[in-house]
């Protein structure tokens, strides 16, 4: 048997010890606020550029994020992850701003997402963006385009297809976050990637028309 | 075959670049989309800043809000009910009737198929409490078939976080609703009941759906959902490594034979079975598919017991996958040890050292300063 590690011996390296296995929560005390804080705010941001698409306003979704974790920090038991359970206060608060965003839209009549050359930036933080300009530039065209045509689906059906074709989660972690079971996140995935491709079409269309129009 | 591809993301069914049709046209849009990166430290201090300052400006103005709206909808829901009936009353919409005293007919009652199971008369209802009648599914509805095409209408309303959030559980009218109904010898308003309602449906009402006969995918759904179930609220792993085995043998060839598979291994993990759960991660390909940066970890810990090569090669084949803060301690801890354990000084300062910086109260950060106040100085390269 791998012999445990012991504090007092730290010149003899022992095998890593576990972590505690799915279930056992041996010794667990709740992390504190400054410590979430530091180790997930940054996997907060990103999960939030990557849910709001185009906006800027990913700031104001982090600190709603932790405004809410800073509340219900005493009550978290460990049940689940902590990553999950972030993870499902900003897919939450993402689509509230979303909801009062389209009211807001439908109210003014501009559309949810801001149109092609209206935004600067796409996201104000990148992962290797391509070091050449015009492939930049094509990139962000790309990815603008790519929201426009997500801000078509319903906001459930929204969140399942960026969390499993774009994020690359599971769709058992997404029924976690979303507090769905799993066969309704897959009848959304289902609905979601036909009305992603009707759109598609449609767009190439209206593009195929302004095309032809300008010529 | 055409369900089996359902488990499978759409960059890996349509992301060949040559694809030309629509599907592979709209999956490039994904495909050639930039991902956001993590914001810098700059970034991180003026939003800590900005919560810092604001935590305690902005939770009391915000009750107060809250506080003032319901009041004032409370005052005006009263003050409206109050005058219909004063109007009401004084004959401005007609003869009053006499109050309902007895029961209603047993037809009425028998139309509202409640989902907890209960067939509750509005006189009944109106002297229930509000809370009473919030509604819980008794039984799971029925998971729609996995044809996206079939155009089956989508479940009814599951009171999940988010419906419970926006207050869309339906209720029967109670109180003075209930009272006015009576009074004016109305019958209630139909509830319209989820398609998985346990009581059979009243021919012609329409507000039940039919159950659809089961199919082999409904069936599964339902199997592994029970699974998940016992595995993750319940906690249960006997069982639900049972019921994991069980849909494996039943559907061999189903759809979410991957994430069965995966799941199986949390089960086995829950029990204390590290060689099964090892063995069982040793025989799936962990080449891109679900959950592969959680996957690598959890191998990594398990063969690092007896293996701390093999296990360096999952640490940092998990690193390349963007994990989250969470694996991302595990990793830096489990890899920083492993190299100590193989002699490779440079490479656990490097890691450990990092793992103090960004985890400063993690599980192990006592011992990895404490390795690295000990440890020989080396250089810090990786």
């Amino acid at each position: 048997m791998a012999p445990t590690h012991k504090e007092s011996d730290v010149n003899t390296v022992a095998l890593p010890r576990m972590d505690p296995l799915p279930g056992e929560k041996v010794g667990w005390a709740p992390p504190s606020f400054d410590s979430v804080y530091r180790a997930h705010a940054k996997s907060v941001a990103r999960w939030a550029m990557r849910l709001l698409g185009p906006k800027d306003d990913f700031e104001d979704v982090v600190q709603d994020v932790f405004m809410v974790v800073m509340r219900r920090l005493p009550e978290f038991r460990g049940d689940a992850e902590i990553t999950t359970w972030l993870y499902e206060i900003t897919v939450r608060i993402v689509q509230q701003r979303r909801t009062r965003a389209r009211w807001w839209s439908w109210v003014t009549g501009q559309g949810p997402s801001p149109g092609r050359g209206q935004v600067r930036d796409i996201f104000p933080f990148l992962t290797n963006p391509p070091s050449d300009p015009q492939a930049l530039f094509e990139a962000r065209e790309r990815t603008m385009i790519l929201y426009q045509l997500l801000d078509e689906l319903s906001e459930e059906q929204r969140t399942a297809f960026i969390l499993f074709e774009i994020e690359g989660l599971s769709g058992e972690q997404i029924a976690e976050i979303t507090g769905a079971n799993i066969g309704t996140v897959w009848v959304r995935l289902g609905r979601a990637r036909k009305k992603f491709f009707a759109c598609a079409r449609a767009w190439e269309e209206r593009e195929s028309d302004e095309a032809r129009n300008r010529e | 075959m055409k369900r089996a591809t359902e488990n499978r993301a759409l960059l890996e069914l349509y992301g060949n670049a040559e694809n030309s049709t629509i599907e592979g046209r709209a999956t490039s849009f994904i495909r050639d989309a930039l991902a956001p990166g993590e914001p810098d430290a700059a970034c991180l201090a003026r939003m800590h800043q900005r919560l810092t300052m604001q935590s305690s400006k902005r939770v009391r103005p915000r009750f107060a809000l809250r506080f003032a709206v319901v009041g004032i909808a409370l005052v005006v829901g009263v003050a409206s009910v109050g005058a219909y009936e004063l109007a009401r009353s004084a004959g401005w919409f007609g003869p009053t009737l006499p109050a309902a005293s007895s029961p209603p007919s047993p037809s009425q009652g028998a139309k509202k198929p409640a989902r907890t199971g209960m067939s509750p008369s509005p006189v009944s209802l109106a002297e229930k409490p509000a809370d009473d009648l919030a509604v819980e599914p008794a039984v799971e509805p029925p998971p729609p078939t996995g044809e996206p095409d079939v155009g089956q209408p989508a479940p009814a309303a599951q009171p999940g976080p988010l419906a419970r959030d926006l207050g869309r559980s339906k209720r029967q009218p109670s109180g003075r609703m209930a009272f006015i109904h009576r009074s004016l010898d109305l019958p209630p308003p139909s509830v319209p009941s989820p398609s998985a309602a346990p009581v059979p449906a009243t021919p012609g009402v329409g507000n039940v759906a039919p159950k659809a006969p089961a199919s082999p995918t409904s069936d599964e759904i339902q199997s592994l959902d029970l699974a998940f179930r016992l595995l993750r609220r319940d906690r249960n792993g006997v069982a639900a490594l049972a019921a994991f085995d069980a849909y494996l043998v039943r559907f061999p060839m189903g759809v979410l034979n991957q994430e069965a598979r995966l799941a199986r291994i949390d089960a086995l993990l829950m029990l204390h079975r590290t060689d099964e759960a090892l063995a069982a991660l040793e025989s799936l390909p962990l080449d891109g598919g679900r959950r592969m940066a959680h996957l690598l970890l959890v191998r990594g810990e398990l063969r690092a017991r007896t293996n701390c090569a093999g296990a360096l090669e999952d640490f940092t084949a998990a690193l390349a996958r963007s994990p989250d803060a969470t694996m991302l301690e595990r990793i830096l801890y489990g890899r920083g040890a492993c190299r100590a354990q193989l002699g490779d000084r440079a490479g656990a300062t490097s890691d450990l050292r990092r793992y103090v910086e960004r985890f400063p109260d993690g599980a192990h950060a006592r011992w990895a300063r404490s390795w690295l106040e000990t440890a020989p100085k080396n250089g810090a390269g990786e």
